[in-house]
């Protein structure tokens, strides 16, 4: 048999020359802790890191080119698609940009219900991240717990939008499906229930002496670095920089709510899970205000049947899960659009791993892998 | 000119044009029109005014293909953005990914994309594409493209008009 | 005519053969037991299809296992690649035999059965070197370079409080050492060295490469460790090693510190094996319940926690003893 024992295009980019005392290890595409089809090279010396580099594209499916060839709706179901686990973001993102090219007012019910299902979203994303990086540092059993709620709330959501994970439901203009009374009590039965939960998260979880010693101190980001690298979301929260696009850049209704943005100064592994467990939190408090808020009223605008934005061009940013997500969208009239660029926040979150993790153990690059919360096709688009 | 520069940190990088925007209907507060050698000279400037990169796309048009430069800051949030513009013939810019590192990946994108070379970027092969792809899927076709100028229909430019740099080493063509 | 037969050689075969059926019945039962239990820790009810309750379906996975074709992956030592699981199960065996499960009940007595046991679980660490080597796989010599660090430092605290046993009573017959424990549980060794019982525990879950210790295997970081490339039934023996190697030490746990078959009104086999068992289940709960350590982590906390404190264990036992 014939062995190419060069390795791919990839590895020999990697591996210049032949190596002394060290070891060329190739984790991915397929490996239990790169959660999908991230493929990471690095050079070990012993156990220790010495380079890094993510190798990508395992999963590219190029929706910026199908943008250019669909229309403005038939493209709403690529967003579901690209971050699966906060694809309502994704949805608002895209939804939103084309709503600022064209200037449409948006119904107000319509706008709330895009908030409550979007946090929903947001909760679900950040509590299978909370399974999935127990499970990278070997604890198994919290990511069921995380899906018995997690369980619940798509429920819910399958119940407004039809789907249970690649949600599609958002519609330039609002928003498929109204809120009936079975879903607004199942959402005020899960805050309710939620607040109980996490402190048990705590107790099992965050307070455990070895899963301590597998987050602090691990995969420091200072700020300077999160900048360099234009790192957004939990990651650069968790670095002290209080950035959140609901506040930096208000879109939709999100400056009628009193949240927080948490932060934490450890700008270790740690700092961005406590990020994370406390943005639960704070969603579980905007969805409680919005269904408060809530009013009667209509929730599609008046748009027409064949969208054709006029010849311009905007960008549009909406906090995901994982951070900042811009949608960048040329238009030039006509009814498919010019152009259409997606800004992935794991794909600049993930460009600061070479870096961070240099020098560290192969046990700690897997935890500081896994506090990145990194979505592949995402990533690759 | 100088008395319509909107900030401080764009003091050193001289002669480039200036687009304000609705920021409303484009997002963008600034755009900013360069040659390639203030590209560098820009970013610097942006970056250690504490601006981060979002990402760097291109757009390809009839006038050659736009590279496209989104900067925002964590503090008062403003996007800003810088164009150039390079010839479909020598699609070739300077790289910025030794000053901002987040350039890298995005440039790579860029590349694959567009086919678009950075010069003196460290490692400038494909990033999500297969090493052996062959061709550039978002180069459009001669007859799809339409003028660059028509994305602009929301911004107001001050100054001079935006420039079509066809060579890079004549800067004066910027009427 | 009939050749006569040693009385203590027919013990030893009878004995062999019972070791064999009950090591299998019982991996397929622990394994069965640890999938219902995780189950059950997870919110979830585990097996529940085949039989009552799951019951035969690690039977059904054995039968999978051993259905499957050996693959040796190109470029490997095949002698080593397939050395490595038989040495894992085999000396599993062989400590079997000197450990009394009643009164009555032991395949040898041996006057020297702690020392026989010790010698025989350290050939596990054999096997995983063998099988990290001869796979040719960089994830699987990653994990056998991790397992001889870890038993290396690892053995030496349980040696220490094995050895701490053994001066307090005297002997390394583990008969003996069962005898001179009582039937209350205060009469046992544990109340007299509750230090050294867990020194004792720690250390047998990272001998048997259990979580949180089970570093040479580590799922998140090392795919499947030293045994990354085996399938069918070269997994199979290697899963099997493992479960025997928990009975073993809870077994020894069980004998030199638990009193033994000794227990509280009826003593006999059935207290020595619900000991065992609860040990086992203790293990399986840990397993379930704690994240994985870090390699530097797991030495440090041999080398600078464990060993001191197993020194410590063994001065103490000395004054008891002089006292």
């Amino acid at each position: 048999m014939n062995f190419n024992l060069d390795g791919d295009f990839y590895s020999r980019n990697f591996q210049q020359g032949p190596t002394e005392n060290t070891m060329i290890l190739n984790l991915g595409p397929q490996h239990p802790s790169t959660h999908g089809v991230l493929r990471v090279l690095v050079e070990m010396d012993g156990e220790y890191i010495l380079r890094a580099e993510p190798v990508l594209g395992y999963l590219h499916r190029m929706h910026e080119k199908m943008g250019e060839s669909k229309t403005y709706n038939q493209f709403i179901p690529n967003m579901g698609r690209v971050d699966y686990l906060h694809a309502l973001a994704w949805n608002w993102a895209y939804v939103g940009a084309v709503e600022q090219l064209m200037g449409i007012e948006v119904p107000e019910r319509a706008e709330y219900v895009r908030v409550i299902s979007c946090e929903l979203n947001r909760i679900m994303s950040h509590l299978l991240w909370w399974g999935a990086y127990v499970m990278d540092l070997g604890g198994f059993t919290p990511i069921l717990y995380a899906f018995d709620d997690r369980e619940r709330a798509q429920d819910l959501l399958q119940r407004i939008t039809g789907s249970r994970l690649t949600y599609s439901s958002f519609r330039i203009g609002g928003v498929i499906q109204d809120m009936d009374d079975i879903f607004l009590d199942g959402v005020k039965a899960f805050c309710a229930r939620m607040p109980e939960r996490l402190k048990m998260y705590k107790n099992l979880v965050t307070d455990n002496f070895i899963f301590r010693k597998r987050c602090e101190e691990i995969g420091e980001i200072p700020v300077e670095m999160a900048r360099k690298y234009g790192a957004t979301g939990p990651v650069l929260r968790g670095s002290g920089v209080a950035y959140d696009v609901r506040r930096a850049e208000p879109y939709s209704i999100y400056d009628r709510f009193d949240f927080s943005i948490p932060t934490q100064d450890t700008t270790d592994a740690m700092g961005r899970y406590l990020v994370r467990l406390d943005e639960i939190t704070q969603s579980l408090a905007i969805i409680t205000q919005a269904v408060d808020q809530l009013s009667e009223g209509p929730i599609r605008a008046k748009v027409p049947k064949v969208i054709k934005p006029p010849k311009g061009e905007t960008y549009f940013a909406v906090e995901g899960a994982r951070g900042k997500i811009g949608v960048f969208l040329v238009s030039d009239g006509s009814n498919v659009p010019y152009r259409i660029k997606l800004r992935s926040p794991s794909l600049s979150n993930l460009s600061l791993f070479s870096e961070c993790a240099k020098g560290s153990l192969l046990a700690d690059a897997i935890s500081i892998l896994g506090s990145l919360d990194l979505v592949i096709p995402e990533i690759d688009r | 000119m100088k008395d319509w520069i909107p900030a401080e940190w764009l003091k050193d990088v001289e002669s480039f044009d200036l687009a304000a925007c609705k920021n409303e209907a484009t997002g963008t507060k600034w755009n900013l029109f360069l040659q390639h050698q203030r590209l560098r000279k820009a970013a610097r400037a942006l970056f250690d005014a504490g601006y981060f990169l979002e990402d760097i796309t291109g757009m390809d048009g009839k006038e050659g293909i736009e590279v496209i430069y989104h900067f925002n800051q964590y503090e008062k949030p403003s996007r800003v953005t810088l164009r150039t513009l390079i010839v479909h013939e020598n699609p070739e810019i300077p790289t910025i990914s030794d000053i901002i590192p987040a350039a890298n990946w995005h440039e790579r994108e860029c590349y694959d994309f567009f086919g678009i070379t950075f010069t003196g970027h460290p490692n400038l092969i494909p990033l999500l594409l297969p090493d052996n792809f062959g061709f550039h899927p978002l180069l459009k076709k001669e007859d799809k493209r339409v003028s660059l100028f028509d994305s602009l229909s929301n911004c107001q430019t001050i100054g001079v008009k935006v420039p079509c740099v066809e060579s890079p080493e004549n800067p004066s063509d910027k009427e | 005519m009939i050749p006569t037969i040693p009385m203590e050689m027919l013990r030893i075969i009878i004995f062999t053969v019972a070791i064999i059926l009950f090591v299998s019945v019982n991996a397929l039962l622990l394994v069965w037991l640890e999938r219902k239990l995780a189950g059950h820790f997870q919110v979830r009810p585990g097996p529940f299809e085949v039989g009552p309750h799951g019951l035969l379906q690690t039977v059904c996975d054995g039968l999978k296992l051993m259905g499957k074709q050996l693959v040796a992956p190109a470029g490997a030592d095949k002698r080593l690649f397939w050395a490595a699981p038989i040495l894992a199960f085999a000396p599993a065996f062989l400590c079997f035999l000197p450990i009394p499960f009643g009164p009555h009940l032991l395949g040898m007595d041996f006057e020297t059965g702690v020392i026989l046991i010790l010698a025989f679980t350290s050939l596990g660490v054999l096997a995983t070197i063998l099988a990290g080597w001869g796979s040719n796989n960089k994830f699987s010599l990653l994990g056998a370079s991790r397992a001889v660090s870890q038993a290396v430092a690892y053995e030496v605290p349980l040696l220490i409080t094995v050895l701490g046993v053994v001066m307090y009573s005297g002997s390394l017959d583990f008969t003996s050492i069962i005898g001179q424990q009582g039937s209350w549980p205060w009469q046992w060794n544990v109340m007299l060295q509750p230090l050294g019982f867990l020194i004792f525990f720690v250390c047998s879950l990272a001998e048997c490469n259990r979580a949180p210790f089970d570093l040479p295997e580590a799922e998140s970081e090392l795919t499947a460790g030293f045994h990354t490339e085996y399938s069918g039934m070269g997994f199979g023996l290697f899963f099997f090693a493992e479960y025997t190697n928990m009975v073993i030490t809870s077994s020894m746990c069980t004998a030199l510190f638990l009193g033994g078959w000794h227990g509280p009104f009826f003593s006999g086999w059935w207290w020595f094996a619900s000991k065992v068992y609860f040990l086992i289940f203790v293990m399986m709960w840990m397993r379930w319940t704690f994240p994985r350590v870090r390699f530097d982590q797991l030495l440090n906390l041999s080398w600078k926690w464990l060993i001191p404190l197993a020194l410590i264990n063994l001065f103490y036992v000395a004054v008891l003893v002089k006292l």
